[in-house]
């Protein structure tokens, strides 16, 4: 939490021996909107990026983000309160060219060099002329962040800044270190009884930045990882039976080797290397994909125009290691098992033509379900209790506990293989003759092989399935809470959920001036050592929306303002505080302060939040002006549509702002909890395609295995078509199998999940809709994955194939 | 010869048929511009040394593999001029087979491997028919038992109870009771010559044992891909001698 720092502050530095420049700056959001015809038509911003309005100073040296030393593209410094410079991505966004710049800077011929910039601590939004366009140190702009650059005084005064800047730049004379000056600077303040700044060297401001970027990106690396680790995992259990099958299949050659005096272990080693060879030839493969993907990536969001800081593809030697040692490993450890199973093959076996695999002993069921047991007490103990200590916190004990259950479930998943099979087969076996008969023998054949492959399938879908029935539970109480809490008609809020300035919350309150509109301000403040997320509301709140007070709460809040408690919060508060009816905070403008407890509110579903201070205690301990989200309620009797436009009207001035009926607000609430599904969605595809990748493969395994099989059905009759009825029903079976298995699964784990987020208000919602769609995929999963495995099946030499041994 | 038959009693024929592996040095003349004719409602066998052509021949006959040059007839149709799509029909709706082992689907149990080629054109089997095949065969309490369940000779008497449930105008069986001892392989041997006898079948067999080829109604002798000589009415003694003198 960083506070402005007073003006004065500048001269104070100023004295200090060793500085040679100093420059107050200010860094707020601003957003520039693009003019036609004087008229304002579009508030530009790049997705979610911040809009941010900066200061440009005369010192060049402290100028660093334009154009990385100071010097424009085009134009020069903007140096009243009537210019202003952007970077060149915006400039191009508001339709403004070098040639416009150049005259309005030169000549002072603006014309159409003008844009419309709004501010967000309650300056009303102006009109400016473009005088300069740079570059964002040295790309063109930042991540999608717009930037518009003003003259110090007068980012001050359209900042909201007044006698205050957010930092304060310091340049030192040749030959002082960093390190001396900082000190002395922090000597100077201590002596001046300046606190509340914070005194950094440019070194580490880079270091504290490069950090922060790191942090952000470290939960997208993690999120990546993730899903990076459940791809493998499914890679796995496919590497372990496609392994499997090969040993079955190698059995009698096995038996041979051992016939002729090939001990157990080398059996075994023959196995295993061969794992190690093929891991590390499928890595090196996928290395090279993986690279190509990511260059190929990178020239895509160049096509679309998205904007990353330009920096070459990265290649770093750690990332090759990992990726070649992980993949080999993954590989070589899937393979032990069936390596040992290699290794037990008695010498006998080559003699016996036997090709159907061992049956699966109990020992296999008792680990699966302790496995399975052992792993469902991890999930509840991480969804339900507050674990401590636990590396990676809840959330990994969470993710190891899936792990083992989905592990421990597909060792038990066998023992329902058979009747799975019987029973989804008989759909093709009754209505696909004997082509669907067979396929339904040929699912259930062998009951570990089906179920091993279905098992990859079955964890890609046990997740989808929980991020489909995650969402339908927070859509439901988004859907409830609208309708039972929201009283307000209409939500004023940005485009992209950004926040809005305060000066379109007034010209809604001008427009409709018997309407209750009620502001939210975002802010965080120290509770008892702990940051804590506070909104700042309007105390006309009960009017807009209903949090379930508790009796004379409101009254109170309206009347004297301070704090309204979600009632769990209050109940973790001292008894003292309680009885006081003070709460003991710290704000980072004013420092410790008592706020008076309004009241107990019990319901926070519709604003998310524990905390809502009076918005005049707000503004007594907040800089920030700028407006979260606002809810408007007509007087009573007022007819929803007209003034709908005359709020319409009112916000022509401000683009990007909208104001949405409740219809609406819950169309882009939703449209945010999909768009995030989607990307889970999305993610989660990576091992479904990979689990039918696999059912393909054991399918082609298996037609290999029973080639003369084929052979001898060609042989009595069976047309090329029917086979491929055969090996698609099989599939499919196998697939809808593992997509069943996973929705149960899945079902029990959201079920498990949303019960350990009741207290944040999120209530279970079944969709069956999302469940149909799963187990279709699962069909037309099965259906891909057949396709060239029924190819091939079809196309076998009959003559061949019935030689064949 | 005694082929005085008029076209209509030939069930399948072979002309002019050659059949052709590898080339220049490596050729190999598995069927060497042969002539042959098989009688409708007879049994015949064919005999001959090993790698004579007698399993090519039995391929080629039963649209199995294409001869390189000549024509085979089955009945009126030239089956060596037909689309795969066509001979997989032909297989399925005019031709039974059984094949030395391995005939069954390890899937199906006795009842469904005899019915699966009518299974697979969608046909119900004619129930009077299947109990008579199936009482013949004494397979009646075997009918349920998976192929794995099952001995060699049963297996076999099963895959001879699929060539004929599906009433085919010709069956070919290439070398039917060569993994089964004398016992098991009279029995299949009898039930061939009875579906000859009593169902109006017709039955070309190959096989090396001129006791099985006794059982038949004409022995065909192939060498080098060539028709070598004939026996009608053998008995295992006539088989022997004309072994005899067609190997000096
Ligand atoms: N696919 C093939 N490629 C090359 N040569 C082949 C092929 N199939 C058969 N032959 C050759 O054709 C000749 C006839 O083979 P065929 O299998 O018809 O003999 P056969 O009379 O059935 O012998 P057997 O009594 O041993 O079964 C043999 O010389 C054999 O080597
Ligand atoms: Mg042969």
């Amino acid at each position: 939490m960083r506070e402005p720092v007073d003006e004065d502050v500048v001269s104070t530095i100023e004295r200090v021996d060793g500085v040679a420049i100093v420059e107050g700056a200010v860094g707020q959001l601003a957003q520039v909107v693009k003019l036609e015809d004087g008229k304002p038509t579009d508030a530009i911003q790049h997705g979610q990026a911040p809009t941010l309005g900066v200061t440009w100073g005369p010192n060049r040296e402290l100028n660093q983000a334009i154009g990385g030393d100071g010097r424009p593209e085009v134009g020069r410094r903007p140096t009243n309160a009537r210019e202003v410079a952007l970077d060149e991505v915006t400039a191009k966004d508001a339709g403004i060219t070098f040639a416009a710049v150049r005259r309005c800077a030169n000549a002072s011929e603006c014309g159409r060099a003008r844009v419309q910039v709004v501010f967000f601590g309650g300056h009303p939004s102006e009109i400016f002329r473009v005088v300069a366009i740079f570059q964002f140190g040295t790309v063109g702009n930042l991540a999608g962040a717009t930037l518009a650059a003003f003259d110090p005084e007068t980012a001050q005064v359209m900042m909201s800044r007044d006698g205050v800047f957010d930092e304060i730049h310091v340049e030192a004379t040749p030959g002082v270190p960093q390190v001396k000056l900082r000190n002395r600077i922090r000597g100077a303040l201590r002596d001046e009884g300046v606190t509340g700044v914070e005194v950094l060297t440019g070194e580490q401001l880079a270091k504290d930045q490069s950090d922060e970027i790191r942090d952000n990106l470290k939960f997208f690396n993690i999120f990546l990882l993730v899903f990076a680790f459940i791809a493998l995992f499914v890679g796995a259990f496919i590497i372990y039976n496609t392994f499997s099958i090969i040993v079955a299949q190698r059995t009698n050659e096995l038996g041979l080797l051992r016939g002729l005096g090939a001990s157990g272990r080398q059996v075994m080693g023959s196995v295993a290397l061969e794992a190690l060879v093929v891991g590390l030839l499928s890595s090196l493969v996928g290395l090279v994909a993986g690279v190509g993907v990511a260059l190929g990536l990178q020239e895509l969001m160049k096509v679309f125009d998205v904007q990353l800081p330009s920096g070459d593809t990265v290649i770093l030697a750690r990332t090759v290691i990992v990726s070649i040692v992980v993949g080999t490993l993954v590989t070589v450890v899937s393979a032990i098992s069936p390596a040992r199973r290699a290794a037990r093959v008695a010498p006998i076996a080559a003699m016996t033509t036997d090709m159907t695999g061992p049956s699966s002993g109990y020992r296999r069921y008792l680990v699966g379900g302790v496995l399975t047991t052992f792993g469902a007490v991890m999930l509840a103990v991480g969804l339900f209790t507050d674990v401590e200590g636990f590396p990676g916190g809840s959330a990994a004990l969470v993710g190891i506990a899936s792990l083992l259950v989905f592990v421990g479930v597909a060792m038990l998943s066998p023992l329902a293989a058979q009747p799975a099979a019987r029973v989804l087969g008989w759909f093709p076996a009754r209505f696909r003759g004997v082509a669907g008969r067979l396929a339904r023998e040929n699912a259930s054949r062998n009951p570990r092989r089906t179920a091993t492959t279905a098992a990859a399938l079955m964890i890609g879908i046990a997740l989808m399935t929980l991020v489909a029935i995650l969402g339908a539970s927070i859509r439901s109480t988004l859907a409830n809470v609208l309708e039972s809490d929201f009283k307000a008609e209409f939500v004023l809020r940005t485009k992209n959920f950004a926040p809005l300035s305060p000066e379109a919350t007034e010209a809604v309150r001008d427009a409709v001036p018997n309407a209750k509109v009620t502001d939210f301000r975002f802010g965080n403040l120290e509770l008892a050592n702990e940051t804590k997320a506070v909104l700042g509301v309007d105390p006309n709140i009960g009017s807009t929306i209903d949090v379930h007070p508790r009796l004379g709460a409101l009254e109170a809040f309206r009347q004297s303002g301070g704090m309204l408690v979600f009632k769990d919060a209050y109940e973790e508060f001292p008894a003292r505080q309680r009885e006081a009816g003070v709460l003991k905070v710290r704000f980072g403008a004013t420092g410790r302060q008592d706020i008076p407890i309004a009241g107990v509110f019990t319901k926070k579903d519709a604003i998310g939040n524990e905390f809502l201070l009076a918005m005049s205690d707000y503004e007594e301990n907040f800089t920030d002006r700028s407006v979260t989200f606002a809810a408007v309620k007509l007087p009573a009797g007022t007819s929803v549509g007209p003034a709908a436009k005359v709020i319409d009207r009112a916000l022509a001035a401000f683009p990007g702002v909208l104001s949405e009926d409740q219809e609406e607000f819950k169309k882009g609430q939703e449209a945010q909890v999909a768009q995030f599904l989607n990307l889970m969605y999305v993610m989660l595809a990576l091992a479904v395609i990979i689990a039918i990748l696999g059912i393909a493969n054991t399918l082609a395994l298996s037609i290999y295995e029973r080639t003369r099989e084929l052979g001898l059905l060609r042989a009595v009759g069976m047309a090329r078509k029917q086979v491929k009825t055969m090996i698609r029903y099989e599939s499919i079976i196998i697939a809808v199998f593992g997509a069943g298995l996973g929705i149960l699964l899945g079902l029990v784990l959201v079920r498990a999940l949303v019960g350990a987020l009741e207290s944040e208000g999120i209530h279970f919602a079944l969709s069956i809709g999302s469940l149909v769609v799963l187990v279709l995929l699962g069909l037309l999963g099965g259906w891909l994955a057949s396709i060239f495995p029924a190819r091939r099946a079809a196309r076998l030499d009959v003559l061949q194939a019935v030689q064949s041994q | 010869m005694t082929t005085a038959s008029t076209r209509t009693e030939v069930a399948a024929r072979a002309a002019h048929a050659s059949k052709i592996y590898g080339a220049g040095e490596n050729e190999v003349h598995a069927l060497d511009n042969l002539d042959v004719e098989f009688e409708r409602n007879k049994f015949t066998a064919i005999m001959g040394p090993s790698g004579s052509g007698k399993s090519t021949l039995l391929h080629c006959l039963a649209g199995l593999d294409r001869l390189t040059s000549g024509e085979i007839f089955l009945g009126d149709v030239e089956i060596s001029a037909s689309s795969e799509k066509k001979l997989t029909l032909i297989r399925r709706d005019r031709l039974g087979f059984v094949f030395q082992a391995y005939n069954l689907i390890p899937t199906l149990n006795a009842a469904e491997n005899m019915t699966l080629p009518l299974d697979l054109a969608g046909k119900k089997p004619d129930p009077e028919h299947f109990d008579r095949i199936v009482d013949t065969l004494r397979l009646r309490d075997r009918l349920s038992h998976k192929p794995s369940e099952l001995s060699g000779g049963q297996q076999q008497r099963v895959a001879v109870g699929r060539a004929l449930m599906s009433k085919p105008e010709i069956i070919f069986a290439d070398e039917p009771t060569g993994n089964l001892d004398s016992k098991a392989s009279a029995e299949i041997l009898k039930y061939m010559r009875t579906a000859v006898d009593e169902l109006g079948q017709t039955i070309v067999m190959v096989t090396h044992d001129p006791t099985a080829a006794s059982y038949s109604d004409r022995v065909v002798f192939l060498a080098d891909g060539r028709i070598v000589g004939e026996l009608v009415n053998p008995t295992t003694d006539s088989v022997i001698d004309e072994m005899k003198t067609l190997g000096e």
